[in-house]
């Protein structure tokens, strides 16, 4: 097998022409599916040693996050906690503190596992995604890259995120079997633009219920032009038991979790609600 | 909503092998002319801490220190055998070896000792402080080592080997009569835990556990078995299970088959009980098991207590709870 290391994303794209060469971002799931044999790759193209897929910057009206950005990195930085409260929540508890100074955003989308800890909130926070491939670039809301599949095709590398700022809330929450090390079971993220006490707009994302995390259109259409209060609460969660009801259908997980999440979404919105702390410092 | 509640668990255990089984430990033990002792044994300490406890009973003997006693265990070219680290034995059984083993090298040095000095009786020889002695008369001493060593030119040396048997027989199945087990280890354990009654999940906040050693050895050691106890209980309490489809164990690893991580794991206060048991060493007895036995039962009563539902089969998952609130307030579903 090979193994490639490029400086730049030029070079980056110009060997993933090779067929059989996967981009190497954290490895923290490439490597196990490569040692149980689910993949073999011909080549590895690290993307580690490419800066500009590690910032973490404000450009215009967006907070940019390169691909390379690790969730240990994404926690510490204030950036984030200020302007994506729940991306920044879910770099806390993601994993253990030795996967978080390895795994990426970038590779959390590219791997796609149903119980990615890191889409729920960049769904909330209306999310872009930067693609670029040997065919050009593209810009897509994450929301509508998570219904395509196959999800990315050959040889496209994930440049980075671009969330809106336009100041959104965001709260994230999720359930495991127990504190730390826990895959999600059930993962929610909440994002809310307000003014005097009325819930302008909503987004509620949910994870590990289904083949990907997905948006509620109607959970968040119901929720949104409306004072909030304790009803308002108490409607989100039994919004939120329904979405997932429906999403989990008759599966062996159904009977729990369309329950469960009711406890899920009143922890993530306790954070952005609780004193009516805007930013949530 | 998150609901608290507390519950206890008491346990007794009978350690050892048990029923007559031959319960044997062995000891080999020198005493060296540079003012240390070594002692070989086939007790395997897997980090409860046997060894360290062998030490500090050669040297508790000896008058010397613990860090002057070399134990050698696990290589079965030289150390005689001591059983398994099972049972919650090895500070009982192999203890006693041990003590046997050194009282005996001892007594011999303290027959040498009483001629050296001119003392009438072996049993008036005092080891201490590195030292050895006529008790009473500080004008009479020398370094133990220093003892050993004018032996050893004369061709004594101090080498003992010793065994210990529990004392145990099978239970008459007709009358139930014996002594199936020695010694019985005693313990108590109260939980306070907090369950969300959304999502059924089980916190523990505290865990506050008393346990009869007999004789604490090693109250540090005593203290870590107790927590490592109550984290492997809260594992078969809450998480703990193993997946079998077709014969065929699915989740043959930690990231499958979960255990309690540090953040899992509460405050624990420790109680420890010292009810002499005279069979043992300076009176202890084995902790290990018993110290994971009381946490399932501790917790189970204190979701009861929290929540008012019996979960009767382990582990208690957030699941379980769910179904038994739902059954006991149907107007949840």
């Amino acid at each position: 097998m090979d193994y490639f290391r490029p400086l730049s994303i030029e070079e980056a794209l110009g060997l993933a022409q090779q067929p059989g060469r996967l981009f190497l971002a954290g490895g923290t799931d490439l490597s196990l599916h490569m040692r149980e044999g689910r993949i073999n790759p011909l080549g590895l193209i690290d993307l580690g040693k490419i800066a500009e897929l590690k910032e973490i910057r404000l450009e215009g009206e967006w907070l940019e996050i390169g691909s390379m950005t690790t969730f240990y990195d994404l926690g510490q930085s204030d950036l984030i906690r200020k302007q994506a409260k729940a991306l920044w929540q879910a770099c806390q508890t993601m994993g253990s503190p030795q996967i978080r100074h390895q795994a990426t955003i970038g590779g959390n989308l590219g791997n796609c596992s149903p119980a990615a800890d890191g889409l729920p909130p960049l769904l909330a926070l209306g999310a872009e995604v930067e693609l670029v491939s040997a065919r050009g670039r593209e810009r897509v809301l994450l929301a509508d890259l998570l219904k395509r599949t196959p999800l990315l095709e050959s040889g496209t590398l994930i440049k980075g995120f671009l969330i809106p700022l336009q100041g959104w809330d965001s709260g994230f929450a999720k359930l495991g079997r127990r504190q730390a090390l826990a895959i999600a079971r059930l993962s929610t993220a909440f994002a809310l633009k307000r003014q005097d006490g009325v819930a302008l707009e909503v987004r509620a994302a949910f994870g590990a219920v289904g083949r990907r995390a997905f948006l509620s259109e109607p959970l968040a259409q119901s929720l949104s032009g409306r004072v909030l209060n304790e009803s308002w609460l108490e409607d989100a969660v039994k919004g939120s038991q329904n979405a997932v009801a429906e999403a989990l259908g008759s599966r062996a997980s159904a009977p729990y979790k369309r329950v469960a999440v009711g406890g899920v979404v009143r922890q993530a919105l306790k954070t952005m609600l609780g004193g009516g702390n805007h930013d949530g410092d | 909503m998150k609901k608290r509640g507390v519950g206890i668990g008491c346990t007794w255990y009978g350690t050892g092998y048990g029923n007559g089984f031959p319960d044997v430990s062995s000891a080999f033990l020198e005493i060296h002319d540079d003012g240390s002792a070594t002692v070989l044994t086939g007790a395997i300490d897997v980090g409860q801490g046997s060894s360290t406890v062998y030490a500090q009973i050669v040297a508790e003997e000896l008058g010397l220190k613990p860090e002057d006693i070399t134990v050698v265990t696990g290589d079965t070219d030289v150390a005689p055998d001591s059983g398994t680290t099972a049972a919650t034995r090895q500070t009982y059984n192999t203890g006693n070896a041990v003590l046997r083993a050194v009282r005996q090298a001892k007594g011999k040095l303290q027959a040498y000792a009483a001629r050296t000095f001119s003392c009438t009786t072996p049993e008036g020889i005092e080891l201490k402080d590195g030292y050895i002695g006529v008790k009473g008369d500080p004008s009479r001493r020398m370094p133990l080592g220093e003892m050993v060593s004018t032996a050893r030119l004369q061709g004594e040396r101090f080498i003992s080997a010793e065994s210990f048997t529990a004392q145990t027989t099978p239970v008459n199945m007709e009358n139930g009569q014996g002594a199936p087990y020695w010694p019985y280890a005693f313990g108590c354990q109260a939980a306070e835990v907090e369950v969300d009654t959304e999502t059924g999940i089980v916190r523990v906040l505290k865990i506050v556990a008393a346990h009869d050693v007999g004789k604490a050895i090693n109250p540090t050691q005593v203290e870590g078995q107790i927590a490592g106890g109550v984290a492997q209980g809260l594992g078969y309490a809450l998480l703990e299970q193993v997946e079998l489809k077709e014969g065929k164990i699915q989740n043959p690893a930690l990231s499958s088959y979960l255990i309690p991580t540090a953040l899992d794991v509460p405050e624990i206060e420790s109680i420890i009980i010292e009810e002499t048991e005279s069979s043992g060493p300076y009176g202890a007895k084995g902790l290990g098991e018993p110290a994971m036995l009381p946490v399932v039962a501790a917790v189970i009563n204190a979701i009861d207590d929290a929540v008012g539902v019996r979960i009767t089969s382990l582990p208690a998952t957030p699941e379980k709870i769910l179904a038994a609130l739902a059954e006991k307030e149907p107007e949840r579903r």
